[in-house]
């Protein structure tokens, strides 16, 4: 029985992003004495699962000061 | 985990040229209250690569964010249900490997690099952080360097000791997490890591 699935299906998703030209990617992970990599990779699946549903937006924090 | 004396250096130098770049860019910058909208348009000029920065929906624990670098361009995403303070400080950690990383830092096998950053943290407790751990602490602390001036943090120590300020006031001032100022004013780190570091690289 698999027990890596969400790594595995991250896996798959980088390897066709490499094709596709990632170069690179890094992660910021808090709680880093708690999390398997298992947990990581499901979170990570979920963030893209919801960029697959058009469900993240422009981040803009509206601080420019440049006059 | 201790980080790399000559790597901390570059990356510190890397921070400084980035911070006299904003200078000029936002003329009159108040540089203990960086905008992240200026910094990013900074960066992306000083190192010719076009930004992007995505606020997405989804349930997390463990993952504040990340970001994917391709030719000429990268993408940040940051989990939306963060406070505003965490939202702005993983954009500008993530911006960081744009700055500080070099291309020996790259890597498209992210599941290996979720697992050595996992596998790192507890095997080199006491060590230096080994590669891909490097990346990602030296990153936290270029952003802690970018957003909380290390000139500001003897004279907030002083009035921390006199109990005129607190933890909580310079957070919110320069707009960082409470958490990521604690780090800063910690005695270890600011005696021993960043104040030598900023000492060789600004003078006394």
């Amino acid at each position: 029985m698999e027990t890596n699935l969400q790594c595995t299906k991250l896996a798959a998703r980088f390897e066709k992003m490499a094709a596709d030209g990632l170069l690179d990617v890094k992660f910021f992970v808090r709680n880093q004495d708690e999390a398997s990599a298992e947990s990581v990779c499901e979170e990570v699946n979920r963030l893209y699962e919801a960029v697959d549903r058009g469900e993240e937006v422009d981040l803009d924090f509206r601080d420019s000061v440049r006059a | 985990m201790i980080i790399s004396g000559e790597k901390a250096l570059e990356a510190f130098k890397k921070i400084h040229y980035v911070r006299e770049e904003y200078a000029t860019y936002v003329n009159g910058a108040n540089l203990n209250r960086i905008s992240v909208e200026d910094l990013y348009a900074v960066v992306s000029n000083m190192y010719q690569i076009g930004i992007n920065k995505k606020k997405v929906t989804f349930e997390g624990n463990f993952l504040r964010g990340m970001i994917e670098r391709y030719e000429g361009r990268a993408i940040v995403r940051v989990r939306a249900n963060q406070d505003d303070d965490w939202l702005r400080f993983t954009a500008v950690k993530e911006l960081c490997h744009v700055i500080i990383d070099e291309k020996e830092d790259w890597s498209v096998l992210g599941v290996r690099t979720i697992e050595d950053l996992l596998i790192e943290y507890f095997a080199n407790i006491g060590d230096v952080a080994k590669g891909v751990s490097q990346s990602e602490m030296l990153a936290e602390v270029a952003a802690l360097e970018l957003l909380y001036p290390y000139e500001c943090r003897a004279h907030d120590l002083a009035q921390m000791a006199a109990k005129k300020t607190t933890i909580i006031k310079i957070a919110s001032y320069h707009r960082v997490p409470p958490a990521m100022i604690s780090r800063a004013v910690d005695n270890y780190y600011h005696t021993v890591v960043a104040g030598p570091i900023w000492k060789q690289i600004l003078g006394d």
